[in-house]
């Protein structure tokens, strides 16, 4: 797979809030969600992005779509740069909103990302209308396909979101997305919402559908476990930045960064008789206004060394594409 | 005597659209110091059964049709409510699933700390403070008294539940029922929260009922596991042999759908739980079961002695395949 063409390249991107201004105060603080962040996903990949909440990891995702304006950096889709903030380029509004038919999202919370007054087909059909992905007149077969690759059957055509449970609206979200025959799709927390079972059968039909129609999905997940089996590569994120990146079964299995570790020791066991070591990182991610010095996580580090504080870690290659920024490696 | 023994209970919802039926005729019981998980999807009726045992389900509204509640010996359904008041709080606490919404966003957190000594212990309610203090630093609340001067949105999600464990180990009940203790946390802040109510278990003593959905909050914590599904319980054993070996096919399939057990493809329940409105004839998990034979569709099966629990499943009617393989 190593040899398939890149489809996303984001370079530098950045992505401040301003804070709001104490009266008497007259320099602007700003919350760095996404503070200097590269990252390269090649057709075809599915790329798992981990971390705590409030790491930026949706932000990220939201960013390289335009969904937020970003602060800083560049995103290239497909040799077609989105932005470029530092060489004032600016894909046109119109051209963005065509390039969307490509780009596509399924939001976390399958309840308030659809339109309660929209029955499902229309939800569907709206976005295969503007797009003209196929000809008008066979638009309702199509969607009902769609539909009924998504396990909603077509009785469900003129029903509207409320009449569904959680499993069958994330389905609808999902057919909505992929109605368009996209070719890269940020999925933020598909599944965080639904049951244990459901969130089996949701995960199984992404990856259907991923090999059907070819897609390369972004997966922001806090599930380290359920990245780990869908993704092939495993992005770990922490107050902005990337900390760690490999291979998924690397990363879980001989994680580098003790942030990573934390993480990985933090889930629960499997089975009552295992044992696992305990989880080493105290209290919580700090504001993203008042970063801290050095190494963003020499606060709750359980090996920080003085030179944590001082020094930002590179980033360092380990050998068979697994990198990671800790000076301790 | 069992701390708390729920017999036959059973819960009905009247509502526009009809009746639902969300607990059906459910046993179980909980022994002093003991951690029982209940497990099952939303809409098994766990969250409806711990409502019911502390008296929180509105009157109008929720039908107990029939069943006991014993806590200590005492009935709590027939407990007149000014007594069930004096219990709830003391004896008996409760740890929501969404702390934001179960804190009062316009009182401070020591207001809302010591209220529970203003009805409980009102000699102590003037005096507390340096109490909070202690017991909020033992809850590995940094800057406790920082937090008592706080209201509820200053704090971070694991925070506030910390606060809440706080709130509810305050008069250090006999029993406390954690409602998806950690659903809404990140898995560092989940793996602390277990942490602490692990604490709190051995400190006091007390009984907890978890009720979750994530089988791995089961394996850290409980002892007993009872499976719930469409208001009733499918299987109730020891935790280990739970994990182990489990009975009933359905939670041998929601054992088999975690994703640490991957390969290639996510094991899922195919279909979803039937709606609460539903009149069900034969077992509940008919039409999703992958063992079922065509008498489950029309025999309703009945609890079974089982080993060291209880199944409820036809397969095993005739006594066969209930000793554990290990």
């Amino acid at each position: 797979m190593a040899a398939e063409p890149t489809l996303l390249e984001i370079s530098h991107v950045k992505k401040y809030f301003p804070r709001k201004k104490p009266t008497f105060r007259q320099s602007q603080e700003w919350l760095k969600a996404v503070d200097d962040v590269s990252l390269t996903i090649p057709r075809f990949y599915s790329v798992g992005l981990v971390g705590e909440s409030g790491c930026g990891k949706s932000t990220l995702g939201r960013t390289i779509l335009r969904l937020h304006a970003p602060t800083g950096g560049r995103v290239v889709f497909e040799g077609q740069p989105l932005f470029d903030m530092e060489g004032k380029q600016w894909l046109p509004e119109a051209r963005m909103r065509d390039l969307r038919k490509d780009m596509q999202m399924i939001f976390q919370d399958p309840y308030g990302s659809l339109n309660p007054r929209l029955t499902v087909g229309q939800a569907v059909e709206e976005g295969v209308a503007r797009h003209h992905v196929v000809p008008a007149a066979d638009r309702r077969a199509y969607c009902e396909e769609i539909l009924e690759n998504c396990g909603l059957e077509k009785k469900f055509y003129m029903a509207y979101p409320h009449e569904f449970s959680g499993g069958q609206r994330q389905r609808i979200v999902i057919a909505r997305a992929l109605a368009l025959k996209p070719k890269f799709v940020v999925c933020d927390e598909p599944t965080a919402a639904l049951d244990v079972s459901i969130q089996s059968q949701i995960l199984n039909l992404m990856m259907d559908l991923r090999e059907e129609l070819n897609l390369t999905y972004l997966f922001i997940s806090h599930n380290l476990r359920v990245t780990q089996a869908f993704c092939d590569e495993i992005v770990v994120m922490y107050l902005g930045k990337i900390i760690e990146q490999g291979p998924a079964e690397e990363v879980c299995s001989h994680p580098v960064h003790p942030y990573t570790q934390a993480l990985i020791n933090s889930l629960p066991v499997s089975n009552p008789w295992e044992t696992k070591p305990k989880a080493q990182i105290l209290g919580s991610i700090p504001s993203a206004v008042h970063i801290p010095s050095g190494c963003r996580f020499h606060p709750r580090c359980p090996y920080a060394t003085p030179r944590c504080q001082e020094d930002e870690p590179a980033w360092k290659d380990i050998g068979g594409g697994h990198c990671a920024a800790c000076h301790l490696i | 005597m069992k701390l708390l023994e729920v017999k036959d209970l059973n819960v009905v919802f009247h509502t526009i659209l009809g009746e639902a039926e969300a607990v059906r005729g459910i046993s179980f019981s909980v022994d002093r110091g003991e951690v029982l998980g209940i497990v099952g999807e939303s809409g098994s009726g766990k969250s409806v059964t711990s409502l019911a045992i502390m008296g929180l389900l509105q009157r109008k509204k929720a039908d107990i049709r029939h069943g006991t509640i014993l806590f200590d010996g005492q009935d709590l359904l027939s407990m007149p409510e000014k007594q069930l008041c004096q219990l709830r709080g003391s004896r008996m606490a409760m740890v929501f699933q969404e702390p934001a919404s179960a804190l009062n966003p316009v009182i401070k957190i020591e207001k809302q700390l010591s209220e529970v000594y203003k009805l409980h212990e009102p000699a102590r309610a003037k005096t507390c403070h340096s109490e909070l203090v202690a017991l909020l630093k033992r809850l590995n609340i940094p800057d406790a008294e920082d937090v008592l001067k706080k209201y509820p949105f200053e704090l971070s999600g694991g925070m506030k539940q910390r606060v809440m464990i706080a709130m509810a180990v305050l008069c250090r009940p006999d029993l406390l029922i954690a409602d998806e203790p950690t659903t809404a946390l990140d898995v560092t802040t989940q793996a602390e929260i277990l942490e602490l109510l692990r604490l709190v278990q051995q400190e006091t003593n007390c009984a907890i009922i978890l009720i979750t959905h994530d089988l791995g909050v089961i394996a850290e914590m409980a002892q007993r596991v009872i499976v719930m599904y469409r208001g009733k319980i499918l299987e109730e054993c020891e935790a280990e042999s739970f994990f182990r070996s489990a009975r009933h096919p359905y939670s041998q399939d929601l054992l088999n759908t975690r994703p640490e057990y991957f390969s290639g493809r996510f094991t899922s329940i195919e279909g979803s739980i039937p709606s609460a409105y539903e009149k069900l004839t034969g077992c509940a998990y008919y039409g999703r079961c992958r063992q079922a034979e065509p008498r489950c569709a029309v025999r309703t099966p009945e609890q079974i002695q089982c080993g060291d629990g209880c199944v409820c499943c036809l397969k095993y009617e005739t006594g066969e395949g209930c000793t554990h393989g290990g």
